[in-house]
């Protein structure tokens, strides 16, 4: 019973939580004051010398009256189950009096001894405690008059579990985190509605800013705001050094903390799932990122909470043994003593709406077709064989997957010359359908073919960028939407007939740049190799008198955001190195309190 | 019990825990979902519709909401979010809100609950555990071995 005051009530509005057939509706209302028996209701308040009023009321037809007061010291006899409860105590007295609440003889001899002095309480505030009724109230008096209006205020003890729900929803995930600490009974209202909890968080925070993750080195990730003018604006002074830390037994390099006054964002130093060798990022989804490490290990990471899970062993990589884990993405791995000398491996990362299960979906194909794919179900933490026959990406380092709707889509292309296909695995039935394809017009320049194209998202559409070059040393971007698309089409027939729209032209681009990603105010973000101090760019569209496009560059100065020393420790080697390996967008991390716990 | 106003406005009678009566036009007390449906069943017809989980003083505001954003369709969005953010400071503390929002999820008040949630979200954000157990009486019922183990699997969003 204990615990079902002081954490949010199961019971919702108007349902019987009394436990002895009087409802909370008849408890809140004009009767509430028979709650306590004999009809007596006990106000205590501080006056204004700081010394306690005791009153006992008692009702006469529809007005309440007082029938005795007490002055400070004055204990005024109990009604049976009464106890006075301390709003603005420590952890002691709390437990003092839960245990009083407890006990049923003391309940019910309500003698002056269960009665606890109230401190620290408010004039206009203090609380009853109705042990025998499950539930506490707060008493309140008007402050002008307090001797004629005194109104009995439920407290969060009973707040149903919904309105708990979506206060927390709102909170970032670092304030959750923490308020998990409140009580067992909170920590289990957060646990046991994980489900309801994420999807809540979610929508709540899907709309806030968004972040991108920056992995600028082998090791080191930052997450950055997608508003770049007033972030380094403020960042200039706020960069701190953090301490040495330590990740599985290894000092790691000196981290910074980001302090970002508008957010809660003080994660600069993010613990990559794989801090002792170089990890890529291969994909993300509601905000959790899929990261692999030199040895093709897999790690759900979700940065916004902290959290690292490793996936179990591919079942592939278990039979042909630990020689078969090679490089990152394990393209073109020699299996010895395997049937065929080359391999190639896809995997693609998303997450299923119907069973709100995060997926992974692993494809290792040899040159003449032989084809294994297995699925990852985080809910499950097992591996299972999918039998699927479609063609997968032949290249997955050009042709990394884009999350669509919980999807992964790929573009592919079984030979040159041959039809351009975008292909998604569909989570929900665990196999490959075809979107699309692609049949643009010409371009304007020599055509790369499929190595030109890139899938991206942009404004909620699934779009290909083309890149063509003009001239040797200047390329056009095309961006291309699939229009009338908006996920996992059912059975994927019909979708043939979705039509390609061009949205947008950024012409004139230097051939070395690549592009990255959208942000949320669809400015491009290029990678600029040539200058990897300030690598990041963005391209700003504006169209002269006549309608034609033309871009300018901002340079995102990645060197604001680096602490100086670290540039000078790391050397002219390192910075040349120094390389935005994947420019992830997780939609926001904040927003995606994915507890893998 | 059902009157016609001059505008031919139905008006109803709202009837809060401690029995004070409020006559308000029934678009007004329809943004409720709780007091639509009670309308729709007939309810109001036979005298005030009693809502015994909302006391008179939280009612009141409560209607003052309804008023406002019944009114105003045709208003400035900007407008109504000034006047919201004015009414919720003038609630003035997270006793005052909580019960503003137990009575927004009571009543079914879409837009309330939001307001309410969110500034009562606002409020405990960067608030410690130990603030928070003290604003709404929570009791720490973790043994000190169970709050150590809690604390130090989340210790950085102590920090």
């Amino acid at each position: 019973m204990a615990e079902c005051h002081n954490g949010p009530c199961n019971a919702s509005p108007g349902s019987d939580r009394f436990g002895d057939g009087v409802g909370c509706q008849r408890a809140m209302s004009d009767e509430g004051i028979q709650m306590v028996k004999r009809d007596e209701l006990l106000l205590s308040s501080l006056n204004s010398r700081d010394q306690f009023i005791h009153q006992v009321w008692t009702r006469h037809g529809n007005n309440e009256s007082r029938v005795q007061d007490g002055i400070q010291g004055d204990m005024v006899p109990l009604s049976d189950g009464v106890k006075l409860y301390d709003s603005g105590s420590g952890v002691e007295e709390e437990e003092n009096l839960s245990g009083t609440g407890n006990n049923e003889s003391s309940v019910q001899d309500g003698s002056h001894g269960d009665m606890v002095p109230l401190s620290g309480v408010g004039p206009r505030e203090v609380t009853l405690f109705v042990a025998e009724r499950d539930t506490a109230l707060v008493v309140r008096s008007e402050e002008k008059n307090p001797s004629q209006r005194m109104e009995i205020v439920r407290r969060t003890e009973s707040m149903p579990e919904d309105v708990c729900l979506d206060i927390l929803g709102r909170l970032p995930a670092k304030s959750v985190l923490r308020f998990m600490f409140l009580s067992k009974s909170w920590r289990s209202l957060i646990l046991d509605n994980r489900g309801r909890y994420i999807d809540l968080h979610y929508s709540h925070h899907r709309s806030s800013t968004p972040y991108f993750l920056v992995q600028r080195e082998l090791r080191t990730f930052e997450l950055l705001p997608w508003h770049f003018g007033p972030f380094r604006r403020s960042i200039k002074d706020r960069v701190e050094y953090g301490p040495q830390v330590e990740y599985r037994g290894r000092p790691c390099r000196r981290s910074f903390t980001l302090h970002d006054g508008t957010t809660l964002m003080q994660t600069g130093n993010l613990h990559p799932p794989c801090v002792e060798a170089s990890c890529t990022i291969i994909g993300s989804c509601n905000g959790i990122v899929l990261v692999m490490d030199i040895s093709c290990g897999l790690y759900l990471w979700n940065p916004s909470i902290h959290k690292v899970k490793e996936v179990p062993d591919h079942p592939l990589v278990l039979c042909i043994g630990h020689e078969f884990r090679y490089g990152p993405h394990a393209v073109g791995v020699r299996v010895p003593d395997g049937p065929q000398p080359n391999w190639k491996t896809s995997i693609g990362f998303g997450f299923c709406q119907t069973s709100k299960d995060f997926k992974i979906v692993h494809v290792v194909r040899s040159l003449i077709g032989q084809q294994f794919v297995n699925v990852y179900s985080l809910a499950s933490n097992s591996w299972e064989e999918s039998i699927t026959d479609t063609v997968i990406p032949a290249d997955p380092h050009l042709h990394p997957h884009v999350t669509f709707d919980g999807n992964p889509h790929w573009i592919v292309q079984q030979d040159e010359g041959h039809p351009i296909f975008i292909i998604s695995f569909d989570f929900q039935s665990d196999r490959f359908q075809t979107v699309s394809e692609v049949q643009l017009p010409p371009c304007g320049g020599r055509d790369l073919g499929v190595r030109g194209m890139h899938l991206y998202t942009y404004k909620g559409m699934l779009c290909i960028l083309r890149r063509f070059m003009r001239n040797r040393k200047l390329a056009d971007f095309e961006l291309w939407a699939l229009e009338g698309y908006c996920g996992s089409n059912g059975d994927g027939s019909g979708s043939l007939s979705l039509g390609w729209t061009r949205v947008l032209l950024l012409p004139g681009v230097h051939h070395q740049r690549i592009p990255l990603t959208f942000t949320r105010d669809d400015q491009l973000l290029f990678w600029d190799p040539c200058n990897p101090a300030d690598a990041i760019i963005s391209a700003d569209l504006t169209y002269d008198n006549a309608g034609r496009p033309s871009v300018s560059f901002n340079r995102i100065r990645l060197s604001t955001v680096v602490p100086a020393i670290e540039l000078a420790l790391m050397g002219r080697s390192m910075i040349s190195q120094m390389k935005v390996n994947v420019l992830e967008c997780c939609d926001n991390p904040e927003a995606m309190m994915n507890l893998i716990l | 019990m059902s009157i016609t106003t001059e505008n031919n406005e139905k008006m109803i009678t709202l009837m809060s825990s401690d029995g004070e009566e409020f006559v308000v036009e029934e678009a007004v007390a329809a943004q409720s979902q709780t007091i639509k449906h009670l309308i729709e069943d007939g309810c109001s017809t036979e005298g005030s519709i009693p809502l015994p989980n909302v006391t008179g003083r939280v009612l009141s505001e409560v209607i003052q909401y309804c008023k406002k954003h019944s009114s105003s369709d045709d208003k400035e969005e900007k407008e109504l979010e000034a006047w919201d953010a004015e009414f919720v400071k003038a609630a003035d503390d997270h006793v005052a809100l909580t019960d503003l929002m137990m009575a927004a999820n009571f009543l079914d008040i879409k837009g309330l609950l939001d307001l309410v949630a969110q500034t009562l979200a606002n409020m405990i954000t960067g608030k410690s555990p130990e603030e928070v157990r003290r604003m709404w009486n929570i009791k720490n019922d973790f043994t000190p071995e169970e709050a150590e183990k809690v604390r130090k699997e989340n210790q950085w969003a102590f920090e």
